[in-house]
């Protein structure tokens, strides 16, 4: 049974140094040449499509200088440098394009999708007659107006209240209390706006609602435009002349 | 004779809905007929004779943008969408 231990010891003594040579080494690549491990950046460079991804690429490319430096010398070093640089930037450049074609993409998507979304409003919106629908677009320009003399008012005000924060002085006493005051006063009035803004908006659609859900269901200019009734054709002068005759 | 009757519908059923969620597939004249089929597409949502005629329109609209997501992307479906984009004019 001693035998046997005694005979285990050495293999667990090179367990145990292998087990510490590769925690010493950490996450350290293995480096060759210069020219073979940078073609190992340049082939990973074609799939980088995320940010995370080329992140992932500058760190490993990053180890591998670390372990020429560490391994070899700063000259090595440097010719894998030299190597990646201008495929890392162009990784950085391609993901960049990527990124912002993806962007574009899905603002137009999002685009369509509400101009669709809209066109199908247009279609459940139900239709009364022409008669009926012209009194609700006049409610509907009537809050239009009401909206908008608000907006005025509360352009109004905010001119008022840029006066009134331009006046104060920084000597005044209560300037900060003054400033403050404004501040909140300011900050008010523009969610204000920004709601009144959005009614109106809103409004506004309404309005489009009805045009565009006449011409599509029924093929009808709305509101109906009213021709001006034929001028009634002046023959007195002819007749005048006739009888003159 | 009723099992077989019941697992032949269960097959039509399943063959029916898996050939659903085929959806569009591209042929390689995709990419040439990337202007006429956009403004098709757009044309027949926004010529509509009926709702029902716009619904199937809208979900043939969505469709043809996955497909061209999916089978090309890049350049391609941006292309594409912004030719639906230009078309959805109302």
């Amino acid at each position: 049974m001693k035998t046997n231990i005694k005979s285990i010891i050495p293999a667990l003594a090179a367990v145990a140094a292998g087990v510490a040579l590769c925690t010493a080494c950490g996450s350290e690549v293995k480096i060759t040449k210069p020219s073979i491990d940078a073609q190992i950046i340049i082939d990973r460079s074609r799939t980088v499509e995320t940010e995370a991804e080329l992140r992932d690429l500058e760190r490993l490319a990053n180890e591998y200088e670390l372990a020429y430096r560490r391994h070899i010398n700063g000259a090595a070093a440097e010719r894998f440098k030299e190597l990646t640089a201008d495929v890392l930037a162009d990784a950085a450049n391609v993901m960049q394009q990527y990124q912002q074609q993806q962007q574009t993409d899905q603002e137009l998507r999002a685009e369509i999708d509400d101009k669709l979304a809209f066109l199908d409003r247009v279609w459940q919106l139900e239709l009364t007659t022409p008669e009926q629908d012209s009194r609700k677009l006049e409610q509907i320009a009537a809050e239009a107006a009401e909206a908008e003399s608000q907006l005025a008012a509360l352009a109004a005000e905010r001119t008022r209240i840029t006066e009134a924060l331009d006046a104060v002085g920084y000597d005044d006493d209560n300037a900060d209390e003054l400033l403050e005051r404004y501040g909140n006063q300011m900050d008010e009035v523009d969610r204000r706006y920004a709601e009144v803004t959005a009614d109106l908006e809103e409004i506004m659609t309404r309005v489009s609602l009805y045009r565009l859900a006449y011409k599509l269901q029924r093929g009808e200019v709305f509101p109906p435009v009213t021709e001006p009734e034929p001028e009634p054709e002046n023959n007195e002068s002819e007749t005048c002349d006739e009888d003159c005759m | 004779m009723k099992r077989v009757v019941i697992l032949l519908t269960a097959a039509a059923l399943s063959m029916a809905c898996s050939r659903d969620k085929e959806g569009i597939v591209l042929d390689e004249f995709a990419v040439g007929e990337m202007y006429d089929n956009a403004a098709t597409l757009c044309e027949e949502a926004i010529c509509a004779g009926s709702y029902e005629e716009f619904k199937s329109a809208r979900e043939r609209l969505t469709e043809y943008c996955e497909a061209y997501r999916t089978q090309l992307g890049g350049d391609v479906y941006t292309e594409f969408l912004e030719i639906c984009n230009e078309g959805l004019t109302f």
